[in-house]
């Protein structure tokens, strides 16, 4: 009798235990800093889409497994509306209260004014301008989006696909994003043997695109880059170069291609050319048509943009880093990545890659896919690569060149 | 030579808006010695009826502009009725006031529509209108006319009506006009109506063209106060002069340089303005 | 020597027990919550400083701003030491406030308020427009301050040191504020104001009062703003906007303008009413909104002049019939009808 009482209990105390530790399972903090209204929203909004998404699939799957440990993880918004001094607030909110251990950030100068604290606290901040790069800010990487860079592989390939067209303007805003696109834009127009005939900045605070657009149009560009206005402008601005009777090739990185075509009539961006497709593009892996149709499901009626699934990717990067390491802590998991020599991005393989230009190699740089506009759809044309141009011989020098006309470099 | 064309419609272009929207300023700050600096939301109010009743609910495009006149109108009237009467002239009182407003509709707008990508608006007459070798939108340019039709049936009503020779009666000399038997009360009322409508009118108009958003009232208010200071407060006239002024200096200083620079000279224009001449270019000396 | 009020006993022992204490007890975070009321204490009532000679300057933010750029550009690009570049950097707000004051001394009412307006965003259009040296739309890096370095457990860059700091602050610019508001001059300053036609006939120099208030309201704006910068380590031209402004307005409507207090209770009160709003952050903005129109309508003088109209219900049976002492000194303030049409 004692031996069966004995039996039930210990019985009863494991299952209690057991019952126990699955139900205390950890949760894992994320903060998502980024502009979630105001002008350039429609870089940080979307994203949170496809956060959702990929917090279904990991929490649904029992957690994430880190170590001997899984987690549950969670994402703590913050919307900074793109100002620089709320994302700090926003920051020290997130790390001090909230006790996350990495930030999810668009980058630009939002994310520069919250750096100084975060590198102290030695947050990672994932972003998505590699030109917040800098050897000042170790723990601040960009795994996703390559942005400046591959202003760089749209411009060759325009060069290529369309010999006729010799000049360009470009028109972007004056702030680090904008200067960045400008800068990086000239470059490759450069190379490619495009004549720049237009690159002035426009004040962030403009409304009124009609002077601007007139400014450029003065001087005949067969191509027009909107490099990386906030998308609210991009459309005003190719709605006043439609309005003005132009007619040529658009190229741009990061547009709301919603708004765009809400502006203009129908066809009238065909033969853009960017560096997004669409996630059900038949060129892209299984996994990104999975992605679609989980994404369309859930979001049905809206606009698919890079913006998308970019900050789940870095996740993606994060928790690929974190099970490297067997740990969630913010330094252990740097190591791992860092430590990788490759590292599985949305592209594909990549390679961390920086040091001659920003100071520290914290990019990570695949394959790139260029898209051209094809019936008001991105289909992939072409696949670049950035370590290649910068291999052919005079391009470095003509990037160096225009890093320092704009104070990059 | 197009370039010069081009700047000279768009100059035109962007005068109208800031008369639209300054002139409906400037009476009411006229008659009731207030300024109303809930002016912006209610500009943004306008559009964001058109965004509603054209862009979602599919409306002809001008009867969404004429139900933004009426509902901003209305709007005005209530603010008078409920708020703005309790100012009793006093200047500060009735900005303080307006500033709670601004709150208020800011946060109101935000949580019926949220916050987040602006909305879109699309072009009701995308059409391009050519000049030879000038061009712009249908859309754009119908401001010109619209605006033209507005000040000038405002111009009638002030001339020819009882209620709009009342109004101008209270502006000029409330005691006065209060002793020949006018409600002040009323003119005050009937102010703001039509400067709340002119307001929701150049919001509806703009609807399309701008990004539509509820912060949109923030950057034309202040251009709005720089013209009628400028212009005269309180003279409808000055007002538009100085509309005229404005529009062309913006729009010629934001091709040459950037608009930056132009809010600047804008500003710098009014700070002299107020040194030299405080009472505008055309209006009266303050009593 | 009088005998001590209950709001003086809270001051002199209640206030400091908890200033001191609290910040012990509470997370990083909500410290940083406290200094931004300091800060903003600072700003309430240097601002009133201002008012009280008639002006209602809306170019006060902008003046913390200089302060705060000043700051930014003595200690980053110049190495100036913290200790030096505070006081420095105030005057320099005040030297600012000085220059602009003079020609807004001239304008009265409706346009002065404009003018200071359009005064305040031309500083902070320049801000924005000219990258070097101010940084453009980015704005500038701000150093910690470099205070007692050798002392390990003294870093500044943590939120309980800074607090500390910037109370030390706060109450040293409160109290020779106050100082000023109780002597000769502050009573000048406020004749200026309550009897423009006396002040007149005995010949005192009203612009030159005008331009001295203005002035040292904007030193001391500008300290408070050198206090923000180095507590953020960033600052930009938006922070120092139109909407902080309005903030400012409706905290001094709120807490009323006559009393020197009066002010601080409105920061402090609208402060702790958004904290505890906290789960209800998106409609704070339109319950600050609809307080102040209510307030115009039925306190007009503000949360200050609250005890003085409750009182008369406190007294109780026939002594209600008696007027009420009077409460501090009166005047008719901004608020009030003009008389000398001041439009």
């Amino acid at each position: 009798m004692k031996k069966v009482l004995v039996l039930l209990a210990s019985i009863f105390l494991i299952t209690f235990f057991a019952a126990g530790a699955a139900v205390a399972q950890e949760t894992v903090k994320i903060g998502y800093c980024a502009p979630l209204s105001g002008p350039s929203a429609a870089w940080g909004l979307p994203g949170l889409e496809g956060v959702e998404i990929w917090l279904d699939k990991v929490n649904n799957d029992g957690g994430l497994k880190v170590g001997n440990k899984t987690y549950k993880v969670e994402i703590v918004k913050y919307d900074n509306e793109g100002i620089g001094s709320k994302a700090l607030l926003g920051s020290r909110k997130l790390v001090e209260e909230d006790g996350v251990v990495a930030m999810l950030m668009l980058g630009g100068a939002t994310s520069a004014a919250a750096q100084p604290y975060l590198t102290k606290k030695k947050i990672i901040s994932f972003v998505l301008i590699a030109s917040d790069i800098k050897k000042d800010r170790p723990y601040l990487m960009d795994v996703t989006d390559n942005f400046p860079t591959y202003h760089l592989l749209h411009t060759e390939y325009i060069a290529e696909a369309h010999p006729e067209a010799k000049t360009a303007a470009i028109i972007c805003q004056d702030d680090e994003i904008g200067t960045a696109a400008i800068a990086w834009s000239e470059a490759g127009f450069e190379a490619a043997g495009i004549d720049v005939v237009y690159s002035k900045p426009f004040g962030v605070e403009t409304t009124d695109f009609a002077p601007i657009v007139t400014a450029a149009l003065a001087q005949k560009p067969a191509i027009i880059s909107t490099g990386a206005s906030y998308p609210e402008f991009q459309a005003l601005i190719l709605e006043q170069a439609y309005t003005q009777g132009w007619k040529g090739i658009v190229t741009s990185a990061c547009w709301d291609f919603k708004a765009i075509t809400a502006k203009v009539p129908d066809g009238w961006m065909d033969g853009a050319i960017s560096g997004f497709p669409d996630f059900d593009d038949p060129k892209l892996t299984p996994e990104h048509n999975e992605f679609w149709k989980a994404w369309q499901a859930k979001f049905p009626g809206h606009s698919f943009s890079e913006i998308v699934w970019e900050y789940s990717a870095a996740l993606d990067v994060w928790a690929y880093g974190a099970q490297l390491a067997g740990d969630v802590k913010p330094e252990k998991v740097y190591k791992a990545l860092k430590g990788a020599k490759s590292v599985p991005h949305s592209f594909g393989q990549a390679q961390w890659w920086g040091t001659e230009v920003f100071g520290i190699d914290n990019l990570l740089v695949p394959t790139w896919p260029i898209t051209e506009i094809k019936n008001d759809k991105p289909h992939i044309v072409a696949q670049k690569s950035l370590l290649e141009w910068l291999a052919k011989p005079g391009n470095k020098e003509i990037l160096d060149k225009y890093l320092v006309k704009w104070k990059m470099k | 030579m197009e370039f010069i064309g081009q700047t000279i419609l768009n100059g035109l272009m962007t005068s109208s808006f800031y008369a639209l929207i300054a002139v409906g300023l400037t009476l009411v700050f006229g008659v009731m010695h207030i300024v109303n600096f809930a002016h912006g939301e209610f500009y943004m109010i306008g559009a964001y009826t058109v965004w509603v009743l054209y862009a979602k609910m599919h409306w002809p495009f001008f009867l969404a502009v004429l139900a933004a006149l009426i509902i901003v109108g209305l709007l005005g009237f209530l603010s008078e009725h409920l708020i703005f009467r309790h100012a009793k002239g006093n200047v500060l009182s009735g900005f303080i006031m307006a500033v709670g407003l601004v709150f208020v509709l800011q946060t109101a707008v935000v949580k019926i529509w949220g916050v987040g990508k602006m909305k879109p608006v699309p072009a009701a007459y995308p059409q391009l209108l050519d000049f030879g070798g000038i061009s712009t939108s249908w859309q754009r340019f119908i401001v010109i006319p619209v605006t033209i039709l507005l000040l000038g049936a405002l111009w009638f009503f002030l001339d020819r009506f009882r209620l709009g020779r009342a109004l101008r009666a209270s502006a000029l000399n409330p005691e006065a006009a209060a002793l020949q038997g006018i409600s002040v009360k009323k003119s005050a009322s009937t102010a703001l109506l039509i400067g709340s409508a002119l307001a929701g009118a150049a919001g509806a108009l703009m609807a399309p063209i701008m990004s539509v958003h509820p912060y949109m009232g923030h950057a034309v208010i202040w251009t709005a106060f720089v013209v009628i200071i400028v212009g005269g407060a309180g003279n409808i006239k000055g007002t538009v002069l100085a509309s005229l002024l404005f529009g062309f200096l913006t729009t010629i200083i934001t091709t040459l340089l950037d608009s930056t620079i132009a809010n600047l000279v804008n500003v710098l224009v009014m700070l002299v303005v107020l040194a030299i001449r405080p009472q505008g270019l055309t209006g009266h000396a303050e009593h | 020597m009088q005998n001590i009020s209950y709001r003086q006993a809270f001051f002199i022992g209640v206030f400091p027990i908890i200033a001191v204490s609290a910040p012990f007890t509470l997370s990083g975070y909500k410290v940083d919550l406290l200094t931004n009321l300091l800060i903003n204490i600072m700003l309430v009532s240097s601002f009133r400083l201002i008012t009280t000679t008639g002006g209602w300057s809306l170019a006060h933010i902008p003046m913390m701003g200089c302060g705060a750029y000043a700051s930014a550009l003595f200690t980053g690009a110049l190495g100036v030491p913290f200790l030096i570049s505070l006081p420095l950097s105030g005057l320099t707000a005040g030297l600012i406030g000085a220059l602009i004051g003079y020609p807004l001394a001239r304008t009265k009412g409706f346009a002065f308020f404009v003018a200071s307006f359009a005064a305040g965003e031309a500083i902070r259009l320049s801000w924005m427009r000219f990258k070097v040296p101010f940084g453009g739309h980015s704005g500038l890096m701000v150093p910690i301050p470099d205070l007692f370095e050798s002392v390990s457990w003294l870093d500044f860059s943590t939120a309980v040191p800074y607090y500390f700091l910037t109370l030390l602050v706060t109450l040293i610019c409160l109290a020779v504020l106050y100082r000023l508001d109780r002597s000769r001059i502050g009573n000048t300053l406020k004749a200026i104001e309550s009897h423009e036609d006396l002040t007149r006939s005995v010949g005192i120099n009203r612009t030159k009062y005008k331009v001295i208030a203005f002035s040292v309201g904007s030193f001391f704006a500008g300290i408070a703003g050198v206090v923000l910068a180095h507590r953020l380590w960033a600052i930009e031209p938006h922070q120092f906007g139109f909407t902080t402004t309005l903030y400012l307005l409706v905290w001094v409507v709120f807490g009323g303008s006559h009393t020197f207090s009066g002010p601080i209770y409105g920061v402090v009160s609208l402060t702790l009413l958004a904290e505890v709003l906290r789960p209800l952050a998106e409609w704070v903005p339109m319950i600050f909104g609809a307080i102040i129109i209510l307030t115009l309508i039925f306190l007009p003088d503000g949360l200050e002049s609250l005890p003085g109209k409750i009182r008369p219900y406190l007294w109780k049976g026939k002594e209600r019939r008696e007027p009420p002492p009077p409460a501090e000194e009166t005047r008719p303030g901004p608020m009030a009808a003009p008389e000398s049409s001041e439009r």
